[in-house]
This record gives structure tokens, C-alpha cells and sequence, in this order.
């Protein structure tokens, strides 16, 4: 798995670890008749994807985590989704390449 | 703010012969509709998003229904997916009757948790009453299974 797909789907995780520990999350889910045993199941697999990034990105990935929740942002029409700046010209990488939005800091994403 | 579930009931949107038996494939086939649809982003990532879910828990909701569902980086708005399957999808070995019909829900990655619990349990309500499950497994057409669906929607 290349460091970009680790960094989505470890992203995706923390929005499900984030689902179900969220205070009517677990209640509701049992409700619709989704119950969420596998926690544990879920948190070994995050630790794995963790543990593919390169200690640059693993940095930079918690940095944003604790600072606005969302690490990982996508870029559409060339403004980052985190705090809507227009991205530079310059900032234009292929589809594999990680960048970090340099007016806040979160990891984009480009499709 | 609850997200509008009438614009997602659309034919293009309904699938009446899944091709797959397994949870695994059906949710790669359905990950792939979703890119076509312009919606869903990389597939194979998409579908590791939805099986990363199924750790969490079984998505299947009984009565022959299952309801996958993320929020994801790889989703640019919301979408509900409709699948059926008259063979049946062996969906988990916690699950052992087969499901028939598939919910696929997705919704960006900044939607709310609650959001996002809201749009999936109103696509759940919708087809629970076993009448309208009935229905839905009989139709023929594509446009009628729509149909069935936007009837029931406000």
C-alpha cells in the first residue's frame, strides 16, 4: 500500500473510531440494529496502517489530528478542504504525491 | 442539518441484479458505481473504507437488508446506493440468512456523525416494513424499483 492510500484509509478509520465513540454513536448504531463489536478489531487495524507511514507522515498526520481533528483533506477545484485557501500553482503533484497545505498544515489529498 | 434523501432516489442509483454472492465483491461492484456516478473516488480504496467498517461490525441490519456505510475522504457528496440481489449475499458468518437487499450509504468526510446516522437510519426506514421489501424484491424494472422508493420519500 503506497503512503497515500495508508494515509486515507487510516484517515477513514479515525472517522469510524470517531463514529463509534461518539456519545449517541454505539446507541444509535445498536438501535438500527448495527451493533459495533469489533472495536478492537478496528484499533489493531488503525495501528497497522499507522505503522506503514514513514515517521514524517506519522508526525505530521497526529500533529493535525490534535490540532483540528481532520488530518487528511482533499483538494477540489484547488482549494484545500480544511481551511478553503487557494492553493498555489506550484502545488500541483501527481496523483501518488502527498503535500501539505501550507497555510494550515493538513495533509491533502488530490484526486 | 439532515441531508435531503429525494435527490438520491434517481434509477441510475438502483442496481436489480447484483453480479456477486459475496459481502467483499458486492461492496467492490457497488464502490465502482459510485465512480461512475462521479461521486465515490478510488475504488479500491473505497471499498477498504467499507470493509474497514465491517470490522467495526456487521452492517447487515436482518430481515434480508444490509446497510454498508462510511464517511470518507474519497466521497465528494452524499449518496445512497440500492443493490438487489434475488440469489442472496452470504454477508457475514454473524449474519447466516442471506441478504437481498443492499443499502450503500456515503456521505463526505466532513459530515457530522449524526448527519451521517441520520441519512442511514431514514434509508433503513424506508424499506423495513416487509411489504415494501416484498415489492422491491418483485419488481422487474429498474425505473419501478425507483418508483417504489420515491413514493415512500416526503
Amino acid at each position: 500500500m503506497s503512503a497515500r492510500s495508508a494515509l486515507v484509509a487510516l484517515h477513514d478509520a479515525d472517522l469510524l473510531l470517531e463514529e463509534a465513540h461518539a456519545p449517541d454513536g454505539r446507541r444509535r448504531c445498536r438501535a438500527l440494529g448495527l451493533d459495533l463489536p469489533g472495536l478492537g478489531a478496528l484499533e489493531r487495524a488503525r495501528r497497522q496502517l499507522h505503522q506503514q507511514l514513514e515517521p514524517h507522515w506519522m508526525r505530521a498526520y497526529e500533529r493535525a489530528r490534535r490540532r483540528y481533528g481532520r488530518a487528511v483533506v482533499a483538494v477540489r477545484d484547488r482549494v484545500c478542504q480544511g481551511c478553503y485557501m487557494a492553493l498555489p500553482t506550484s502545488a500541483s503533484p501527481g496523483a501518488e504525491a502527498l503535500t501539505v497545505c501550507e497555510s494550515c498544515g493538513r495533509i491533502l489529498v488530490w484526486h | 442539518m439532515a441531508i435531503s434523501i429525494g435527490p438520491t432516489l434517481h434509477p441510475a442509483r438502483f442496481f436489480s441484479d447484483l453480479k456477486h454472492r459475496r459481502r467483499e465483491s458486492v461492496l467492490a461492484e457497488l464502490s465502482r458505481r459510485a465512480r461512475a456516478l462521479g461521486v465515490g473516488q478510488e475504488p479500491e480504496l473505497l471499498q477498504a473504507t467499507l470493509l474497514l467498517r465491517e470490522r467495526l461490525g456487521s452492517t447487515c441490519a436482518g430481515h434480508g437488508i444490509a446497510a454498508p456505510n462510511a464517511r470518507s475522504l474519497l466521497v465528494s457528496s452524499p449518496l445512497v446506493l440500492v443493490g438487489r440481489s434475488r440469489r442472496g449475499i452470504a454477508w457475514s458468518a454473524a449474519d447466516p440468512d442471506p441478504v437481498h437487499l443492499v443499502l450503500l450509504v456515503l456521505s463526505p468526510a466532513e459530515t457530522p456523525v449524526s448527519t451521517h446516522l441520520d441519512l442511514v437510519a431514514r434509508t433503513l426506514a424506508i424499506v423495513r416494513p416487509a411489504r415494501v421489501r416484498q415489492k422491491l424484491l418483485e419488481v422487474e424494472r429498474v425505473e419501478e424499483l425507483a418508483g417504489i422508493l420515491r413514493e415512500l420519500v416526503p
